[in-house]
């Protein structure tokens, strides 16, 4: 077979060129929701393990990663294979009565996680010397301009530059010059303590690294990106990579709060304490650092959540969902989204609520939510209608559902063990 | 838009058929899975119902008295008797499989749509499929909350408007992989759509949903909404095409466009459509696929009209009628001689000069050219200052190779009208 095309093309512009603008255009989604994914309450989580156990909960991050990976290598597959978003799929497998409930459950659990994002926004400019009704009314002007008055590249760019604001937390790890023997040997030879405090602390981390927003978030931007089956390894890389970087970022945040934090024994509710608490502790650039990622992570997840629940369940009940389109013909996509940082900003700016208490009870609700979710993507990428001959293999599949079954125990125990804190 | 707002006794909903328990002679209990509809030229009839008792029991004939009589009462009667294997011929399909919780086109309103419901309605002798229901009684109803929507809306003395499709205007996209594609794919409905309103669908679309779309319709009509859609959209429609039809498509697309999916599929998936090409159609687009980044040559086209200068009048207009179907501006005839532009004529020279008169005396022989490598730069200021609808396009030899036309290359040159203009 001849090769027209080839034969009249200047020979050097293609390979590496062609190769890398393919990547380029493939590139993002995977990257984005990962980083998202250590927003406000990711970065608590890890700043209380670190200070509350020093390096003793580290070896769990390696495990979550992969566990992490798996799940969001099925919905990013399933985006690529179909061309659909996860609550798309949802709503002609599985009819419009489960969709729905489905759907208010995502709603609440993202308002909750937009609450938190907000109350982030807060405690990092709190840092700063920033007052909330200054910091919170502004970030959601930005966040509301850069969605709605942007196009699509500029924010997609514009997140990706977000994910370098992460290198803060390696940053100021890197700052308090660790002892890498030490770390390695936390990694390797786990010293698991059977006490409650560090169960739930344990549980805590998986919970808030693996959230349900993230697969309908990731499916729908892959879905939107026309990537075709042969280039998949290139998403696959992507989502490795974001997941892979994310959990080191969460391990940099361990253990600068294991250095610094625990050995001088401070507790800690909220990230912008463990900022505060640095202070003294590692010096200014360090807590300014600390704080800057922290404002950084909570503005990105605030830009994204809302955008990614009107679009989520717009496209499951069959409203039209565009940033393209005018409000008359997206009324409720608007709405939705409207309201999302309405209710979110308005929360952080409540002077009887707290950071914990928002945190504490977006992360129950995505505790539970989560092995309802898993469970869904894991009857659709096994339904060879939906899915041809991408399925998953036996072996994998076995594996997934095991990590299914095992996540949902892990997200029931969390919730249990949060609300029999609250309890006591 | 609200037909058959109060229920009437000759419509029902299709969810007040599903999942309903029907019970059979012999006291067999099932439940109604899905109906089996018959394409007409106007409305689907219904022929009966699909039972199941966990594996599927079989089709059910039933009459349109006896479906409607189901839908009101809360449980069914079916003669199992009656009961067939499940065979849908090809001009049959399961309705709640194909357009249930299903996206389609509603192509009066050209917006994509998702289907909560459907309404059957008695016609002549047959019941049959009557609107899709997109609005949000649709989705109460299925959830159930259909009468206490309504009734809280009435407190506050308002209505809940339906919002129904007819079924002329829905164009549906049965799961590609299996199912009848004639049920959706009804030429003159897709007529009803502009290319831009056509294109504008295509985008919002499954990948599945593109393609079905793209090879059951008309092929000038499929070329000409995907000139207007996006190019990554484009591309992956294409790669995944028929080759055949995917070479149909970049031959009848504008030439530049064409260039441009070709330069966009990359060699590897670019070869086998090209191979179905036409030899010419192939050198003109591999042509035009060496241009230069923003230059003349990248928003030529090489489709346009020549005559000798020596061909009369009248046998331009032949040449003009034969060309017609393949080329987009026909404003211009271009005389060339030996592959050099001598003279170009407008359609208004044409129109006033005598049939029998040779080109040559009606022909403009200033001729505004431009150069392959001429930057966009200098193709706007051209357009701003002749207010030509297209510039022939010369190359380095000084022989024609294409034209540049106003319309086709607006939307890349508007940014420089603009700073031109301001």
């Amino acid at each position: 077979m001849a090769e027209p095309a080839a034969a009249s093309r200047p020979a050097a512009a293609l390979p590496w060129k062609a190769r890398l603008a393919l990547i380029a255009s493939i590139v993002g989604p995977g990257i984005i929701t990962a980083n998202v994914d250590n927003d406000a309450g990711g970065l608590t989580t890890y700043s209380q393990a670190g200070a509350q156990f020093g390096l003793a909960l580290l070896w769990i991050l390696p495990p979550v990663a992969l566990l992490l990976v798996m799940v969001q290598e099925m919905v990013n597959r399933m985006g690529v294979v179909t061309g659909q978003g996860l609550s798309d799929l949802v709503r002609e497998r599985f009819g419009v009565k489960v969709t729905f409930y489905l759907m208010v459950a995502v709603l609440i659990t993202n308002v909750g996680n937009v609450m938190a994002e907000f109350a982030g926004v807060a405690a990092a400019g709190q840092v700063f010397g920033l007052p909330a009704w200054l910091t919170v009314p502004a970030s959601a002007a930005f966040v509301w301009v850069l969605v709605l008055r942007g196009t699509s590249g500029l924010v997609e760019r514009v997140f990706l530059g977000a994910c370098v604001f992460y290198v803060a937390y390696p940053v100021t790890a890197a700052i308090l010059r660790p002892d890498m023997g030490a770390i390695a040997e936390a990694v390797i030879h786990p010293h698991v303590e059977f006490q409650a405090a560090y169960l739930v602390m344990g549980i805590g981390v998986v919970g808030t690294t693996i959230a349900p927003w993230m697969q309908f978030y990731q499916q729908a931007a892959i879905a939107k990106k026309n990537i075709r089956v042969a280039d998949y390894r290139w998403s696959l890389l992507d989502t490795v990579v974001g997941c892979v970087v994310v959990n080191v970022v969460a391990a940099c945040i361990v253990v600068v709060c294991a250095l610094t934090l625990h050995p001088a024994g401070v507790r800690i509710e909220t990230a912008g304490q463990a900022a505060a608490a640095l202070e003294p502790l590692a010096g200014h650039w360090s807590a300014l650092l600390f704080a800057l990622g922290l404002g950084n992570a909570s503005l990105f997840a605030a830009s994204i959540l809302p955008l990614s629940t009107a679009y989520t369940i717009c496209e499951a009940l069959g409203w039209e969902s565009s940033l393209d389109a005018p409000f008359r013909t997206a009324p409720q996509f608007y709405t939705l989204y409207a309201a999302l940082i309405v209710i979110g900003a308005t929360t952080a700016l409540l002077p009887g609520i707290s950071l914990v208490q928002v945190m504490f009870w977006s992360q129950v609700i995505n505790g539970l939510l989560l092995p309802v979710v898993l469970a869904f993507i894991l009857l659709l990428v096994n339904d060879k209608r939906i899915m041809g001959a991408h399925v998953n293999g036996r072996v994998y599949n076995l594996v997934c559902w095991a990590c299914t079954i095992v996540l949902g125990l892990v997200s029931a125990a969390y919730v249990a063990s949060l609300l029999a804190g609250l309890g006591a | 838009m609200a037909p058959g707002r109060s229920p009437s006794r000759s419509t029902c909903f299709l969810s007040q058929l599903l999942g309903k328990r029907v019970l059979g002679s012999g006291g067999v209990l099932g439940r109604v899975d899905d109906v089996l509809a018959t394409l007409s030229p106007r409305h689907p009839d219904i022929d009966g119902v699909v039972v199941t008792r966990g594996a599927t029991i079989g089709f059910v004939p039933m009459q349109p008295a006896a479906l409607l009589a189901m839908a009101r009462s809360a449980q069914g009667t079916v003669d199992l008797a009656a009961a067939q294997p499940l065979a849908p011929t090809d001009h049959q399909f399961l309705v709640r499989e194909t357009l249930y919780d299903k996206q389609i086109v509603d192509v009066t309103g050209a917006r994509i749509r998702r289907v909560n419901d459907i309404q059957l309605a008695m016609l002549g002798s047959s019941l049959s499929l009557m609107h899709v229901d997109v609005g949000i009684t649709g989705l109460l109803r299925r959830l159930g909350y259909e009468a206490t929507a309504r009734r809280i809306v009435r407190l506050f003395g308002a209505h809940m408007h339906d919002e129904f499709i007819r079924w002329k205007s829905v164009l549906a996209f049965p799961e590609s992989r299996r199912g009848p594609l004639q049920v959706s794919l009804r030429q003159e409905q897709i007529r009803q759509l502009h290319a831009g309103e056509l294109a504008d669908i295509i985008e919002e679309l499954d990948h599945d949903e593109r393609l079905a779309l793209l090879s059951g319709m008309d092929i000038d009509d499929a070329a000409d909404a995907l000139e207007e859609v996006d190019g990554d959209v484009r591309t992956s429609v294409l790669r995944d095409l028929e080759p055949g039809r995917a070479a149909d498509l970049l031959e009848k697309m504008e030439s530049a466009v064409a260039a441009d999916a070709v330069d966009e599929l990359g060699d590897d998936a670019a070869a086998p459509i090209l191979d179905h090409m036409e030899e010419g159609e192939r050198e003109g687009l591999e042509l035009l696929a060496q241009a230069g980044e923003r230059t003349a040559a990248a928003l030529m086209s090489v489709d346009y009209v020549t005559c000798p200068a020596s061909a009369t009048v009248g046998a331009a207009f032949d040449t003009l009628r034969a060309e017609a179907p393949n080329v987009e501006e026909l404003s211009y005839v271009y005389c060339v001689e030996d592959g050099h532009l001598v003279g170009v004529v407008s359609m208004r020279d044409l129109l006033l000069g005598p049939p029998d008169a040779p080109l040559s005396t009606v022909m403009n022989t200033r001729v505004t050219a431009l150069a392959v490598d001429d930057p966009w730069e200098r193709v706007a200021d051209d357009f701003l200052k002749y207010h030509f609808k297209a510039l022939p396009v010369l190359d380095a030899e000084g022989s024609m190779c294409g034209v540049v036309t106003f319309r086709h290359s607006f939307a890349e040159l508007v940014g420089i009208y603009h700073r031109q203009g301001a």
